[in-house]
């Protein structure tokens, strides 16, 4: 027999935490450093690096986290709607 | 120009520090919110594995799916915090440097414009009857002047010099946090490069093969080679790496393979079709089996024509003209020149496609019912691939000008003021 112990609203959010996380990630693909705005070619450089040698395990990251994101997100939601469901067939106020 | 007097020596303007230190500071403060951001969202992880907050088979089974991604959100929160303090502190010593260098920058400047009055003021003097007197203590002030550029100079070197040694301090610190245990690995560096490099290539000679140019068959051909290039790129990622999908590659190839096959129906469409003289296209009515086999064989010799190209870059030149890097020589005065220039100029925004389009569809005309079907489904498959590649383009320099880089920032601020 299952045991179920779920904070819904808990699980939702968590899809809102990765799928915005992983937007973050998505997004440093495209971040530039230029010399300029630092005043030192080297710093540039070197933060250049910082940002873009991790690709692999970024796109790996933003893959896994976007699904889920989605599945945490779709799971939240319906163990809330359950829940509503469920107390109302005993009298409580649907949600 | 330096500038010489008492043994001392004055050189040209000075150029201070550049770069922001607010700008320093925001990227600092957008690599720190990423990071925050980061270590909130694994900690949460955490408590889940921990089943705080989801005890059921759906939630172990979405431990066990957390538990395949790679652990190394806890490495990114590393990367990005130590890479946010280094800039933290670089931006100190550059605010510090920045305004140092300014102002000995000025100092200078200031100094050089009186040594030049007074060097004025000098030769006046002594043009002028009985200013011989006023020459010594003109030198003097102008020494004086040296003295106080040169101090500037001196000083102004020191700061550079110490912001030299603070830049690379903080080079060094970021280089180390850049050193972890998610490196991209050789190999895949050099894939990724090669197929960014073939996708940038690809764009621009299939720009470059558009314009009538002595290089534009090899522009063409070498934009196909490019796009293989890429497609047998991103096919090693998908395979090597697990990046991409089967389902995006299948449609990319798939795409490849209707361009050419909307070029051998447009050939067939066309076989037979002849220009009279009064202009007007005669054709022959010919099976669809055999226009078919004819047109492969004319995009196969169109084919080899490109081979060709790839082999001897530059074209003829003296079949295009100077303006596009051709030799061919004018044949008209430069009255008629003009004239012709206005007809182009009306012509090439109108008239020459239209006209192709035209002469396409008449050829097919020409050829009887089957030829313009097959026309039709050439048409409809260019205007589809067209579409799609103009849309692929759009949303790829959406991605990488700098309005990326802009959005990202928007966002680090958003969360920097969230957090607080």
């Amino acid at each position: 027999m299952a045991t179920l112990r779920v904070d819904g609203a808990a699980v939702a959010a968590l899809g809102e935490d990765l799928r915005e996380v992983a937007e973050v990630l998505t997004d440093l693909d495209g971040v530039g450093v230029h010399a300029g705005d630092l005043g030192d070619v080297s710093v540039a450089r070197a933060l250049d690096e910082l940002l873009g040698n991790w690709t692999a395990v970024r796109v790996e990251l933003v893959s896994g986290l976007t699904a889920l994101a989605s599945a945490a997100g779709e799971a939240g939601a319906a163990y809330l709607q359950v829940e509503a469901e469920v107390g109302a067939m005993f009298g409580g106020v649907r949600g | 120009m330096a500038f010489v007097g008492s043994g001392m020596t004055l050189g040209g303007s000075l150029v201070p520090v550049s770069g922001s230190t607010a700008g320093i500071r925001s990227m600092a403060d957008g690599l720190r919110a990423v990071a925050l951001r980061v270590g909130l969202v694994g900690e949460r992880l955490a408590d889940l594995r921990g089943a705080a907050a989801w005890e059921s088979p759906a939630g172990d089974r979405f431990a066990v799916a957390l538990g395949v991604l790679p652990p190394a959100l806890d490495q990114v929160r590393h990367r990005y915090l130590a890479a946010a303090d280094a800039l933290d502190e670089f931006a100190g010593h550059h605010d510090r440097a920045a305004s140092e260098t300014e102002r000995q920058a000025v100092a200078h400047r200031a100094a050089l414009d009186d040594v030049h009055a007074i060097e004025d003021e000098i030769t006046r003097a002594a043009a002028e009857p009985g200013g011989e007197h006023r020459v010594p203590d003109l030198y003097a002030r102008q020494r004086a002047a040296i003295a106080r550029g040169t101090a500037a100079e001196e000083e102004f070197g020191a700061q550079w010099r110490w912001f030299d040694a603070a830049a690379a301090e903080c080079a060094t610190r970021l280089r180390a946090a850049a050193q972890d245990g998610i490196v991209d690995t050789g190999d895949y560096e050099a894939l990724r490069r090669v197929r960014d490099l073939a996708q940038d290539l690809t764009s621009a000679f299939g720009v470059a093969g558009m314009l009538p140019t002595p290089v534009k068959a090899f522009s063409a051909a070498a934009a196909g080679v490019g796009a293989g290039v890429v497609m047998a790129a991103d096919t090693l990622l998908l395979l090597g790496y697990d990046e991409g999908s089967w389902s995006a590659l299948v449609e990319t190839a798939g795409w490849n393979l209707a361009g050419r096959g909307a070029a051998t129906m447009s050939s067939a469409a066309g076989i037979g079709a002849v220009k009279g003289l009064d202009g007007r296209w005669r054709g022959q009515h010919l099976a669809t089996g055999d226009r078919l086999r004819q047109g492969r064989d004319e995009v196969r010799t169109q084919s080899a024509r490109q081979r060709a190209a790839l082999r001897t870059p530059v074209a003829d030149r003296e079949l295009y003209s100077p303006r596009t890097g051709g030799t061919r020589p004018a044949t008209i005065g430069p009255r008629q020149r003009a004239h012709v220039r206005l007809v182009r100029a009306v012509e090439d925004r109108i008239a020459v496609k239209v006209a192709g389009v035209n002469d396409r569809w008449r050829m097919a005309a020409s050829g009887g019912s089957n030829a313009v079907v097959l026309q039709v489904g050439a048409d409809a498959v260019r205007v589809a691939a067209a579409a799609r590649a103009t849309e692929q383009h759009v949303r790829s320099a959406r991605e990488t000008v700098p309005a990326a880089a802009e959005r990202t920032r928007d966002r680090w601020q958003a969360w920097r003021e969230g957090d607080r």
